[in-house]
């Protein structure tokens, strides 16, 4: 088996990427993002993308994209977000994805 | 696939719309801008500038599209601007949005020296291109007195200026912000936002830069400035729009499908195609020459075109597929195929664009051709050859594709050429096609199998849940768990904390356990059930109840 998949959207409302099994090319692999044990979110990488079309990854329909209501995480914080494979539980190539936090604090002395 | 028209919400802010393309395709994009408002002595908003264009768009696009509201008419004097209509486009999902097409909004009108009445100024229309139109103007200042300027329009790339006056534009700031009206006392339309219209002077319409507010100072105030109109390099312009600001009211959005994609089968160099002296490369035809069909016909090349790419100069969205030998059945194709994404096939009784076969490995696309040419072989009517023993069609000459090619060029016929059979664009036969190739390439068509879950809960007080679970499908991996209290799902886990318990208890390697706090812990007395259920299927694997007493028990498993 080998997962492929990428995450090229991470924020702190917006989780985005693609997900692709190259064994079973058109059976949409289902991703849950996570932090540690904590699921975010569970979506099914099946959304048509064009950039994936052309570069051969299957017919394209891979593409998968969790958003986040606000405040369901800390703006002032960072997270490793975890990208698996729902079933075997393996994560996309780089997953735990570093996550920094969006607003920084800077005291003056 | 006819036209669909958007509006602009009335009244409401930041009337954002979206649309998914489903049929690839040639559309017709336009977008009006809205009128400015009126003053109150009686001149009349600019009126919202007209932007059309054709644009390619692939199946799966996503449209948001941004409506100009009308301005209001002034309640003191000065209207408001007219907001700008947009057009943005998302190729991958939704994650980033392109601007396609965007028209400014007039100005609103103003009370002028003396209290004459003054006219906005339109909105300016784009030909091509970024940016054409002229853009704002700042309107004429009064004279004298204490008002302030108008409120510049909104812009997708920077808010047009605050007319100037003894204060500032009231229509400042906040009136600015792309995709937001203004909301002074002469309000600009939402959608593209214009501005503020203050006093007696207008507010300038909004657009791809906003339009600038008029001057104010009384006793009489300039007029909003129109917005500038915007279209994307990857358009063609519709028409000639030099001047033209013909939108009065709101402002009006339209998508229209023109065409399908130019069909444009083209086969690699060395592709074998089959003619009354055996199989023969492509490159070595020539017009006259008789190439036999996949029903054994004979017939005459009438044409030959070639499309040459030094390098690796061809678009990476035109790289070859590569059907590899053997892919379809024993012998077919005889060696690898290899043809444009668009190449229609003729398999399984179906005629199929060879991109929506990729399977990565024994249909494979993306990769890179040095000096790839394209050649294409045309009949006096569309048909079907064998290209490498591969029913493939011939070249189908849409009007205006013969041109893009390098070849003697022979006229288009005045009748559109008619295809020897429907394309499949997707749909169940399309779906058992690719999967009888997956299966054929030794891949797998199952979806993930989920197995019986052995599972506990040993800890449910109203604030904590715990327990374990594990799928005898995946008896090494973390089962999915939804907490589900009173049928509304309160948190999803992973049952994948190691607990020494159940590692003795040979559950595993013990690494199956679960442990959370409820966010808010259940309201005591009363009753109220906690399932754990397996995200995947919804299948419920433990649960308990309270009764409003405070005692627990256990509920059974599905």
């Amino acid at each position: 088996m080998a997962l492929l998949g990428h995450v090229g959207t991470l924020t702190h409302r917006r989780i985005a990427g693609w997900a692709w099994e190259s064994d079973a090319p058109n059976v949409p692999v289902t991703v849950l993002v996570a932090i540690e044990r904590r699921v975010l979110g569970r979506c099914r990488a099946d959304r048509f993308r064009e950039d994936l079309a052309i570069e051969g990854l299957g017919t394209g329909r891979c593409g998968f994209a969790l958003d986040l209501p606000a405040g369901r995480l800390a703006l002032r914080r960072g997270y490793a977000i975890s990208v698996r494979r729902e079933g075997d539980g393996l994560h996309l190539p780089g997953s735990p994805y570093l996550l920094e936090p969006a607003i920084q604090i800077v005291r003056g002395a | 696939m006819g036209t669909y028209n958007f509006q602009a919400a009335q009244g409401g802010l930041a009337p954002q719309q979206t649309a998914t393309i489903t049929q690839a395709g040639t559309y017709d994009l336009s977008a009006f801008g809205a009128q400015g408002g009126g003053s109150l002595n009686g001149g009349t908003g600019g009126l919202g500038a007209g932007t059309g264009a054709y644009f390619d768009l692939a199946a799966g696009t996503r449209l948001r599209i941004v409506v100009g509201g009308q301005g209001q008419g002034g309640n003191v004097n000065g209207g408001g601007g007219g907001g700008g209509s947009f057009i943005l486009a998302s190729t991958d999902g939704g994650a980033s949005y392109a601007l396609l097409l965007a028209s400014g909004g007039g100005g609103g009108a103003a009370s002028g020296n003396n209290g004459t009445a003054v006219n906005g100024s339109g909105g300016y229309s784009a030909t091509s291109g970024r940016g054409t139109g002229i853009g704002g103007v700042v309107g004429a200042g009064g004279t004298g007195g204490a008002n302030g300027g108008g409120g510049g329009g909104a812009g997708f790339n920077g808010g047009g200026a605050n007319g100037t006056g003894t204060l500032p534009g009231s229509g400042a700031g906040s009136y600015r912000t792309f995709g937001t009206g203004g909301q002074s006392s002469g309000s600009g339309g939402p959608g593209g936002g214009g501005g503020g219209g203050n006093a007696l002077a207008g507010g300038g319409g909004g657009g791809y830069t906003g339009g600038f507010g008029g001057g104010g100072s009384g006793p009489g105030g300039g007029v909003g400035g129109g917005g500038y109109s915007y279209i994307s390099s990857g358009g063609t312009a519709i028409g000639a729009q030099t001047v033209a600001a013909t939108r009065s009211g709101d402002g009006q959005v339209t998508v229209t499908f023109v065409r399908a994609p130019a069909n444009n089968p083209c086969f690699c160099t060395g592709t074998r195609i089959l003619t009354d002296r055996g199989a023969r490369p492509v490159e070595d035809l020539a017009v006259g020459d008789t190439v036999v069909t996949v029903t054994g016909d004979l017939r005459p090349v009438l044409w030959i075109g070639s499309r040459h790419y030094p390098g690796e100069s061809a678009p990476k969205d035109n790289r070859p597929v590569r059907i590899k030998a053997d892919a379809i059945e024993p012998g077919v194709p005889s060696r690898d195929l290899l043809v444009s994404p668009d190449h229609a096939l003729f398999l399984d009784g179906l005629f199929v664009a060879a991109g929506h076969l990729v399977n990565g490995t024994s249909i494979t696309r993306g990769e890179a051709v040095a000096d790839l040419t394209y050649w294409h072989v045309e009949l006096d009517t569309h048909d079907i050859l064998l290209a490498e023993n591969t029913p493939a069609e011939s070249f189908l000459a849409a009007p205006g594709v013969r041109r893009q090619f390098d070849g003697r060029h022979r006229p288009d016929a005045d009748a559109d050429p008619i295809p020897c059979a429907e394309r499949i664009e997707q749909g169940p036969e399309l779906d058992a096609l690719c999967d009888r190739l997956i299966v054929r390439a030794g891949l797998s068509t199952e979806p993930t199998r989920f197995g019986a879950v052995q599972a506990w809960l040993d800890k449910c007080d109203g604030t904590r849940v715990a327990g374990w679970a594990r799928d005898a499908a995946h008896p090494d991996a973390p089962v999915c768990l939804d907490i589900v209290v009173d049928g509304i799902t309160v948190a999803m886990t992973l049952a994948e904390q190691y607990r020494a318990d159940i590692a003795v208890a040979g559950i595993g390697d013990g690494c199956h356990g679960f442990d959370l706090d409820l966010d808010e812990p259940l309201a005591p007395d009363a009753a109220h059930t906690v399932e754990v259920r397996r995200s995947s299927d919804g299948l419920r694997v433990c649960a308990m109840a309270v009764d409003a007493a405070g005692q627990w028990t256990p509920l059974l498993a599905a």
